[in-house]
């Protein structure tokens, strides 16, 4: 198992500096990905999520942000004291990132065939007769109609659907062994987001590992092998997908769950998580949660919870977890 | 849900169109025009939360507009409460505007940032002179109506949450009393957990007031929650129409078929299908689905699509037999 291990990171800390103060986005994060294995890491805005797939490539501008801690080993290699050089052959051709934004990741002054050609022979000796070719031919698999035409598009001629599908061709063209994602269908209506899916399961079939960073329940569901529930900069739970869905152990990931509103279902009103998410410079004592936590007692605010093992790769960290994983009911 | 009688109808849409013209040249000459809405007609009942639905760029924002005023209609009626919207006269449309609001998606960009709370939510009230009393007071009320704090109303919008937004902006709506709110994806840009309290205070307020919602989203999941009654618009067309019950449970329209295949169901497993995706062409005077239809044929390229269905629900479309195999 620990041999598949694409990627292993190992107590991540990312601090930042702002007037009000200074606060961990991101407090002892520890997981791994398997090689070929899509993983999700699903939480609400402001929990920490962008500032962990950033900060695995080092993007992290600094200052205010700071990597204060942690090893991203990526085939066993410390990403975060790479020789900046030897980093940036890796990013984009090892590791690929597909951002949220198309328009603010594409470049607005050029054609997006030259934009492609570019990233190609960036990072290979191809002529560039082969790399237009090749371009043109990966526009063609993420299914944009008149790829021949639509090479010498600028990004604003194109609706962002399209512009999001051509950042993922991107993004796949070089065969890289990770992909990280960051929301990559959120803007996108849910008819192109199940063709950007398909895409992207595709990929894993070439052995591709994919970190998912998603806020949508739905879109872990359908994608995912394995799920990392992050709240106010830790990770609260995670373990195989089956496990977070059907045997939820953490309170928040559970009343994330519930308040899902689901199509076909009868309830009619939905159970909502009270409170909203706490400012990083507010966090409270102990336990991130407690304040919105129907179970919290004493011990919540004076300690913080470890992460539970459960048996299997599931853990979550609650000091109760070991009972709400045998008690699903309203979880659903 | 008994069936709402004919007088407790408040908003009667026929044949609705607002187009877009297209510019070209020095001196501006139409060229085109971007059929946003295009032929749209409905009916709303006093307490009802109608949903539409569709992806972006389908028209649902600017119906939502053209309901208000918000956008010029070219052609069409809107009866609300007896009155035809578009004929009428200005000064008489201001009176009854108090009683049609709209909820934003953005809950930020929809407050403006140098009016504190207690300005935001009693400035409608003091344009109509209808400020109970105090002023505060008359804030305080409202602010509880909606489950914010007294102590909010000397606080300005970029002190809040985006859920806590949202509640301003839904207070500011309700302040005059409305018969009927568009929400335009009100819930669109908030946190999963926060989006639940959202929801379920927009369907208190519902019934407590005995408001009427146009629910736009292009979540049907969302929809399927509040709405009573839905509204599936394609390319400026309502394509599918009837009780949310119908529409989600016995789609019959090939788009509601695939939007609602589309939606990631977490617990259920399915099938990954990928739809046919053509670009965007012209589409004369057949079917606005046809090119993505996986069925189309003939009849859908040359003639527009007959209304089929059965009592309240309703849709447009060419292909009988095969909408019933799926």
């Amino acid at each position: 198992m620990m041999s598949s291990s694409l990627l292993i990171v190992k107590n991540l800390t990312v601090a930042f500096t702002t007037d009000e103060g200074g606060f961990n986005a991101v407090d002892n994060v520890s997981f791994e990905v398997q090689k070929g294995e899509i993983v999700g890491l699903v939480g609400e805005s402001g929990c920490g999520k962008s500032v962990t797939a950033l900060s695995l490539l080092r993007l992290i501008p600094s200052p205010p942000g700071d990597i204060r801690n942690g090893q991203v080993l990526f085939n066993s290699q410390d990403l975060l004291s790479l020789d900046i050089k030897a980093l940036r052959q890796l990013r984009g051709s090892a590791i690929s990132m597909i951002f949220q934004e198309p328009m603010a990741a594409l470049s607005p002054l050029q054609r997006i065939g030259r934009q492609m050609v570019e990233t190609l022979q960036l990072h290979s000796s191809m002529a560039a007769k082969d790399a237009w070719r090749q371009a043109e031919e990966w526009l063609t698999r993420v299914k944009i109609p008149n790829a021949s035409e639509r090479m010498f598009a600028y990004p604003f001629q194109l609706s962002g659907g399209m512009q999001q599908r051509i950042m993922i061709a991107m993004a796949l063209m070089l065969h890289p062994e990770l992909i990280i994602a960051d929301e990559p269908t959120t803007a996108l209506d849910v008819t192109i987001q199940a063709q950007v899916f398909d895409l992207i399961l595709d990929m894993r079939e070439e052995q591709t590992s994919i970190l998912l960073i998603t806020h949508d329940m739905g879109v872990v569901w359908e994608m995912c092998d394995r799920v990392l529930v992050m709240y106010a900069s830790k990770i609260v739970e995670q373990g195989a997908r089956d496990q977070i869905f059907f045997h939820a152990a953490h309170p928040y990931s559970r009343g994330l769950l519930r308040s899902i509103p689901r199509l076909k279902d009868n309830i009619e009103r939905l159970p909502a998580i009270a409170g909203s998410v706490p400012s990083p410079l507010h966090y409270p004592s102990g336990c991130h949660f407690r304040d919105r936590c129907p179970h919290a007692f004493e011990r919540c605010a004076k300690e913080e919870p470890p992460l539970v093992d459960l048996g299997s790769g599931h853990g979550a960290a609650c000091f109760i977890a070991p009972d709400l994983v045998h008690n699903q009911d309203g979880v659903k | 849900m008994s069936r709402p009688r004919n007088s407790d109808m408040i908003l009667n849409v026929s044949d609705l169109k607002t187009w877009f013209p297209i510019k070209r040249g020095i001196v501006s000459r139409t060229i085109g025009y971007v059929k946003a809405v295009d032929g749209v007609s409905f009916r709303m009942f006093r307490g009802e939360t109608v949903g539409l639905v569709g992806e972006s760029g389908s028209g649902k924002t600017t119906l939502g507009r053209t309901l208000l005023g918000l956008e010029k209609a070219r052609q069409g009626s809107i009866i609300f409460k007896g009155q035809n919207l578009l004929t009428m006269h200005r000064r008489v449309f201001r009176e009854l505007r108090q009683k049609i609001q709209i909820i934003f998606q953005d809950p930020l960009s929809s407050l403006n940032p140098r009016l504190n709370v207690l300005d935001t939510v009693t400035e409608g009230l003091e344009e109509f002179g209808m400020v109970q009393g105090d002023r505060q007071a008359h804030a305080v009320k409202l602010l509880a109506e909606v489950g914010l704090d007294k102590d909010a109303i000397y606080r300005y919008p970029h002190e809040f949450s985006g859920g806590q937004r949202q509640r301003i902006n839904i207070a500011r709506a309700i302040s005059l009393r409305p018969d009927f709110i568009v929400c335009d994806e009100p819930v669109s840009a908030l946190d999963v957990s926060v989006q639940a309290q959202v929801i379920n205070l927009l369907m208190d307020l519902r019934d407590k007031l005995n408001l009427s919602y146009l629910f736009i989203s292009h979540d049907i999941s969302v929809v399927s929650h509040i709405a009573q009654r839905i509204l599936v618009m394609y390319r400026g067309k309502i394509v599918e129409q009837g009780s949310a019950k119908d529409v989600i449970h016995n789609p019959q329209h090939p788009y509601t078929q695939t939007l609602i295949a589309a939606v990631p169901v977490p617990g259920i497993e399915k099938q990954r299908r990928s739809e046919i995706h053509a670009d965007e062409d012209k589409i004369g005077s057949g079917c606005s689905y046809q090119h993505r239809c996986p069925d189309a044929n003939e009849a859908c390229r040359e003639k527009p699509p007959p209304e089929r269905g059965e009592g309240s629900h309703r849709f447009w479309c060419h292909q009988i037999t095969s909408n019933a195999k799926k």
